[in-house]
């Protein structure tokens, strides 16, 4: 890795050879594309493991939707598609829902549950997200606007969420500087650092003591600001950074200090200023300015973290595009890379980064790439024999979050549009579903939603809870509506199947409808039982 | 396996096989109400645990340790007990009269003085630092020793308040191994079938969830589906067992003798949970952290502990389940000999008392001493891990051989450089 | 409170090894005696010093003497003999004893081990008999000799207790708030009432904030003393003060004062002026002194510079009174040792004021 200007790396790095994208150096890879590239890599580690079959039109189809619109596919674009007998179907889908509206939200979406990790919600910060994936603004951007945000410029404000966030206080506990300082190494660089607060790290060697200390150095001198004039949102007040952290080990006595610094880099002279003129712009309390320090750890920080120079950053977020495709990184655990945790396709990781940085950053870019893949468009039905994880011999299946999940349930069961139109008190409000869904489905504050994980509260919720049994209950136009008024069990297995499951029954799946049918006493209980039956199996709420 | 098999047929058929045993066994204390269920942990004679958590640090020197008539020692009295030579605060005469069924260690020593980190830190076992969070025991036995053939939850909860799943029990086991809370005793929302739902349908549409399920899993990953089949089935019986949140229907007598308060309530609820089944019953009682007015407010605190606690261990003796049922009861802390101006104690980890009772440990037995103030331990000391290896080794688990796997990283149960508490064990 | 000349003056501090409970000074003002947490009596006499200068006028010092021990854990109940120079104490253990005051030679005149089993809680002393209050839910009447004359028990612990001016009624009221006027004569309870603000059920803790009954303006008006408690576990309420109608048990006035930190009115004493002297204890670090004039809606001195007053006394000659306060710091978790290494309890300085012109 060629170090760049400012920044020395000081740990070793895997070497690997920078290959301009402009210049090919070997003929035949300059003509293949990423997505190339990653199968042959992955194809070579398989070696002799036999690879899964590429997933059925059905699933290749439901899985784009949800990875990439945020919901299912209607049973009329199951259809169409199930019915299309062109070669390059899967390609042109990929294109278009890349362009869809809903692009943009569904990453949003994606990126605020792998972001904040259910602290909570807020508009501007949505707004931002939803922005900044609009506009396709490269990763680095959008890290440097979270690492260092600029609350007076109205497009970029929202961005303060994921610092603000975790400056505020929960339960008794103080203000968590450690955990914010924590966050940053996980979610930029893919360390986490939390145990090198006191001492060094005990069981990763690469992680000393002053890789904390130097960002906590940035991340420890800020407080919790309501919103002002100038700035809409909360915000975060730095402290004029004077002198260097001091800190010391546990288990020694020795002192050492730091100034702010990105962890494994070089530390930032905090340089000194005559009393008065540290400030660029001079904070003014009562006319709500903030100012703007003329140093300011955190644009320091930002500016030498979030850049291609920084190893760790490229690698994280190509890391974590590839968990979000794959439901598993190239490095296990995300955040805990290291030379003794190496990942399970090294040259793969060095690709992607290389490649990333090449884009400039790109993130729809890089995902189209890993949707192409043959990689992304396994089936999760495994090869004879099984296979390990970590080969990519098969899609491994991932969890579906609480608000996808519910918009499927919802444009499934057909009741999206009546739920939409009534007032937020009512019990099946658009609001109160979301309230449900989210209890029932989402994580605890701070636990990252990384695999699939059924739950007793959702269970419960899917056999028992009032409003969802509401869905499926026969009402004009919904889907046990539709269904009942096909009459034969073949039409009505046909369309139930394709409506949640995106798919065709089996012959067999066919006859259980009907027999299922056939034993109740009535039509529409027995209609809304196979509807709740087919929401609340495994195969409708796992993304696979 | 034929997935359209009716699961009520399993049911009914071990009601029968177990018909004949029924309540032939538990007579005495619960006067013939004991469940058909009962029935069935007796035969099975699994192991479980009763954790009584009394949140807030309860004095010792107003309980298990009293030191009267000394400078720290306040206002009461002590009483004798079953035990020749040791006493306990008057205000325990219900349990100075079980002495010989329980053990006290009143040598413990702890690191932590505060409620907000010293909880959890306890109820972790306090292991060496190793950049996990380790689970509460209650996650830990939930773990290593999972549900029994009931098939109940393994870690459930009653506590005052509100209820719900709090998976940050488990630390790095994984929300699955969270605690089950019933806040108020209440279960869980959304946990009865809805009045519009009548059994029979349930039944159904469950049989064909499980065989869509089968058809989709047969060809995959089993996990997910395995795990998605655990928690239906457990919702299932719940359900099947939703008599025991009901309290309107305990016997008046029952309630008088746990106590008509919260703490008592919920030890009866606790107990039924034990006898349903449940492998980790965690009953809690919020409220001792006594500052100030401590005097006075302990005089009722203790009294409804000694209560509930002398019930709870008197019914699970009856029914032969103490033997198999480990005990156990304690705060994050005890309190300070050292009276504060608003006439209250603060906390205090230097010396203080557990009490211990049931499976694998030596009834009877009081381990460690204080000093005659009372300030300090006299002679060895005990830490939480020291606690956390005599608990393990009650239920049969080798600390030193048993460990956790955290997803590669083996992890030791309990803290690695601590070891079992002379003469707790039987 | 800007004038200093209206301000009580501080004259001394008494200290003390061990904390205190209550303090009074003896009918003759020439003793301060106070009940301890280490199972003595402990007293001071009223000394004239000479002054500093000569010219001067001779100055007023209360000296330490003896304590008196015999009695067991905390002495939190006291009362004077109207006549001689005896003093009634009792125990948490439940012992009540008669003894001198005065003098060096004690004599100890009567003893009751068991007179309560358990806490003996309060004293109430009339012309003919003293009447004992505790946590065994009893009340009994004495003669003056020890003799015990009539009891009545209920199920809850009793804590405050009082004569009637007339000496014929005992009143008493208990853990939950309910007051009794008992005619021990006939053996009946003649009335009861409820002051509900005095307790209440936090969880499992049974929160009672009854502290003293006493009677005002020749029997008209009894004032209930105490806590209005809001929340259990460290404790915290409001310091309550409820003037009631004697004939009817309704309140004609409640004051409240301060905010839930402030907890306790611990004791009261009426100034012939025509005011109340209150002391408050609340959480640790929090106190109190005020004084009020019944029907005002305000005290017309208060002042927090005393913390956790658990005692105040009112002077015969009603121009001193002191305050039985705590130790500064007195709280603390874990481990808190002293220079030497050692673990050392608080202790109860006691304030000694003269009152302004």
């Amino acid at each position: 890795m060629k170090p760049g200007a400012g920044v020395s790396v000081e740990r070793p790095m895997r070497p690997i050879i920078f290959i301009c994208a402009l210049l090919p150096v070997l003929a035949g890879w300059a003509a293949e594309s990423l997505s190339q590239r990653i199968d042959k890599l992955i194809a070579a580690k398989a070696g002799r493991q036999p690879l899964a079959e590429p997933a059925s039109d059905s699933e290749f189809l439901r899985r784009v939707y949800l990875d990439f619109t945020g919901q299912i596919p209607t049973a009329d674009g199951a259809r169409k598609f199930l019915a299309n007998p062109s070669a390059d179907k899967r390609a042109k889908l990929i294109d278009q829902l890349f362009a869809d509206a809903r692009w943009a939200e569904t990453m949003a979406d994606r990126f605020h549950v792998l972001l904040m990790e259910r602290r909570g919600e807020e508009e501007e910060w949505r707004k931002w997200l939803v922005a900044s994936f609009k506009a396709n603004k490269p990763w680095d951007a959008m890290a440097r606007e979270m690492l260092a945000p600029e609350g007076t410029d109205a497009a970029k404000a929202g961005a303060w969420f994921f610092i603000t966030k975790r400056l505020e206080k929960y339960g008794q506990n103080p203000t968590d500087h450690p955990g914010l300082t924590r966050d940053v190494g996980r979610m930029f660089m893919g360390v986490d650092l939390q145990c090198a607060q006191c001492h060094r790290h005990l069981t990763v060697k690469d992680y000393k003591q002053r890789d904390f200390q130097g960002l906590y150095a940035a991340y420890s001198n800020l407080r919790l600001q309501n919103p002002n004039d100038t700035i809409k949102v909360k915000w975060a007040m730095e402290s004029l950074l004077k002198k260097e952290m001091e800190f010391g080990s546990v288990f020694s006595e020795t002192k050492k200090t730091t100034g702010p610094r990105v962890p494994f880099g070089v530390p930032i002279t905090i340089p000194e200023f005559k009393k008065g003129e540290e400030w660029a712009v001079k904070p003014d309390k009562k006319k709500g300015v903030s100012g703007r320090l003329k140093f300011s750890p955190l644009r320091e920080i930002a500016t030498r973290m979030a850049t291609p120079e920084n190893p760790y950053f490229a690698r994280n977020i190509a890391n974590r595009a590839w968990f979000l495709m794959m439901g598993r990184g190239l490095i296990e655990p995300l955040d805990l890379t290291h030379t003794k945790n190496p990942p399970s396709h090294p040259e793969l990781l060095d690709l992607l980064a290389k490649e990333l940085v090449a884009h400039k950053f790109d993130l729809k870019w890089l995902f189209r790439e890993l949707a192409r893949t043959q990689t992304y468009q396994r089936s999760s039905v495994l090869p004879k024999g099984g296979a390990p994880e970590h080969l990519f011999a098969f899609a491994k299946e991932r969890p579906i979050a609480a608000e996808p999940l519910l918009r499927s349930v919802l444009l499934a069961t057909g009741e999206r549009d009546r739920v939409t139109k009534l007032d937020e008190e009512d019990a099946h409000s658009l609001k109160s579903f979301g309230d449900l869904f989210q209890g029932a489905f989402a994580n605890a504050p701070r636990e990252p939603e990384l695999a699939v994980t059924p739950t007793l509260k959702a269970a419960l919720f899917l056999r028992n809870n009032e409003a969802l049994l509401w869905l499926v209950q026969r009402r004009e136009g919904n889907l046990v509506d539709r269904l009942i008024k096909l009459k034969e069990p073949a039409k009505i297995a046909n369309e139930a199947f394709l409506t949640l499951l995106a798919r065709n029954p089996s012959d067999a799946e066919r006859a259980m409808v009907k027999s299922f049918l056939q034993k109740q006493p009535t039509l529409q209980n027995a209609v809304g039982d196979l509807v709740w039956a087919l929401l609340s199996s495994t195969e409708f709420f796992v993304n696979h | 396996m034929n997935p359209l098999c009716k699961p009520n047929e399993h049911a009914l058929s071990r009601r029968q096989w177990l018909g004949g045993m029924g309540g032939a066994a538990a007579a005495g204390a619960l006067g013939g109400l004991v469940s058909p269920a009962v029935g069935e942990v007796l035969k099975q004679k699994e192991k479980q645990v009763l954790f009584i958590w009394l949140d807030g640090g309860m004095s010792q020197l107003e309980s298990w340790d009293p030191k009267p008539n000394t400078q720290f020692g306040g206002p009461f009295r002590s009483i004798p007990t079953k035990l020749p030579g040791i006493h306990v605060s008057e205000l325990m005469p219900r349990m100075a009269k079980k002495m010989d069924k329980i053990c006290l260690v009143r040598a413990m020593r702890t690191q932590d003085n505060s409620h907000s980190a010293g909880v959890p830190r306890i109820q972790r076992g306090d292991p060496k630092n190793r950049g996990v969070i380790y689970p509460y025991f209650g996650s830990a036995v939930a773990q290593l020793m999972g549900p029994t053939a009931s098939g109940l939850p393994p870690y459930v909860w009653v506590k005052p308040g509100s209820g719900g799943f709090k998976p940050t029990d488990a630390g790095f086991l994984g929300p699955k191994y969270g605690a089950l809370a019933f806040g108020d005793g209440q279960p869980p929302p959304n946990f009865l079938r809805p009045a519009t739902l009548s059994p029979e349908q349930d039944t159904a549409r469950n049989e064909l969830r499980r065989a869509f399920n089968f058809n989709y899993a047969q060809p995959r990953r089993k996990a997910n589906n395995e795990a998605n089949t655990y928690v239906f089935d457990t919702a299932e019986i719940l359900l099947k067992r939703r008599e025991i949140f009901d309290t309107s229907k305990y016997p008046q007598k029952e309630k008088d003798r746990y106590g008509n308060h919260l703490l008592g309530q919920h030890m009866l609820i606790g107990r039924k949970l034990l006898e349903a089944g449940c492998r980790f019953v965690k009953v809690n009682s919020y409220g001792w952290d006594t500052h100030g007015d401590h005097f006075n407010g302990t005089v009722s605190l203790v009294n409804r502990f000694d209560q509930a606690f002398a019930a709870v261990l008197e019914d699970l003796e009856a029914t032969g389940q103490l033997d198999h049922t480990l005990v156990i009861a304690m705060s994050e802390f005890g309190r300070t000999p050292r009276i504060n101006g608003h006439a209250g104690r603060d906390h205090w980890p230097e010396a203080w008392t557990i009490a211990l009772a049931g499976c694998g440990i030596n009834a009877g037995a009081v381990i460690g001493a204080t000093n005659a103030q009372g300030t300090f331990v006299k002679g060895d000391e005990y830490d939480i891990g020291h606690m956390f290896h005599t608990w393990f080794r009650a239920l049969g688990i080798n600390p030193d051989a048993v460990e956790f796997d955290n997803g590669g990283q083996p992890l030791p149960i309990a803290h690695d450089e601590m070891g079992v508490i002379p003469g707790v064990l039987a | 409170m800007a004038d200093p000349k209206k301000e009580p003056k501080q004259l001394q501090i008494l200290e003390s090894e061990r904390q205190l409970l209550c303090t009074r000074f003896s009918p003759d003002g020439t003793h301060l005696i106070a009940g301890g947490m280490d199972a003595q009596v402990h007293r001071w006499h009223r000394a004239e010093v000479a002054p500093e200068k000569e010219g001067d006028e001779k100055k007023i010092e209360w000296q330490p003497l003896p304590n008196l021990a015999g009695h067991h854990a905390w002495v939190g109940a006291m009362g004077f003999h109207p006549k001689a120079k005896h003093i009634f104490t009792g125990d948490s253990w439940g012992q009540l004893r008669c003894t001198d005051y005065e003098g060096q030679k004690l004599k100890v005149h009567w003893s009751q081990k068991t007179a309560h089993d358990g806490w003996l809680r309060q004293i109430a002393v009339s012309k003919k008999h003293l009447a004992t209050v505790g946590r065994d839910g009893a009340v009994r009447l004495w003669s003056h000799a020890g003799k015990r004359i009539a009891e009545w028990k209920g199920a809850e612990e009793i804590f405050a207790v009082t004569f009637q001016p007339d000496g014929q009624r005992v009143v008493f009221g208990d853990a939950k708030g309910v007051v009794r006027v008992w005619n021990f004569t006939t053996k009946i309870i003649e009335r009861e009432f409820t002051l509900n603000e005095f307790y209440k059920l936090a969880r499992i803790q049974d929160v009672c904030g009854l502290t003293r009954l006493v009677f005002l303006e020749d029997g008209k008006t009894l004032l209930a003393v105490g806590c209005a408690p809001t929340d259990g576990g460290t404790m915290q309420g409001i310091p309550t003060l409820d003037w009631l109608d004697y004939a009817t048990g309704k309140s004609t006035q409640r004051y409240q004062f301060g905010v839930e930190n402030d907890v306790f009115i611990t004791d009261v004493a009426w100034h012939p002026k025509g005011y109340l002297l209150c002391a408050t204890s609340g959480v640790t670090g929090r106190g109190t002194t005020f004084f009020i004039r019944p029907g005002e809606k305000e005290p017309f001195y208060s002042s927090t510079k005393i913390a956790n007053i658990h005692a105040l006394a009112l002077h015969p000659d009603h121009q001193h009174f002191t305050l039985t306060s705590t130790s500064r710091g007195s709280n603390g978790n874990g481990r808190r040792l002293d220079k030497e290494g050692n673990y050392s309890g608080n202790t109860s300085p006691v304030h000694v004021f003269e009152l302004p012109a």
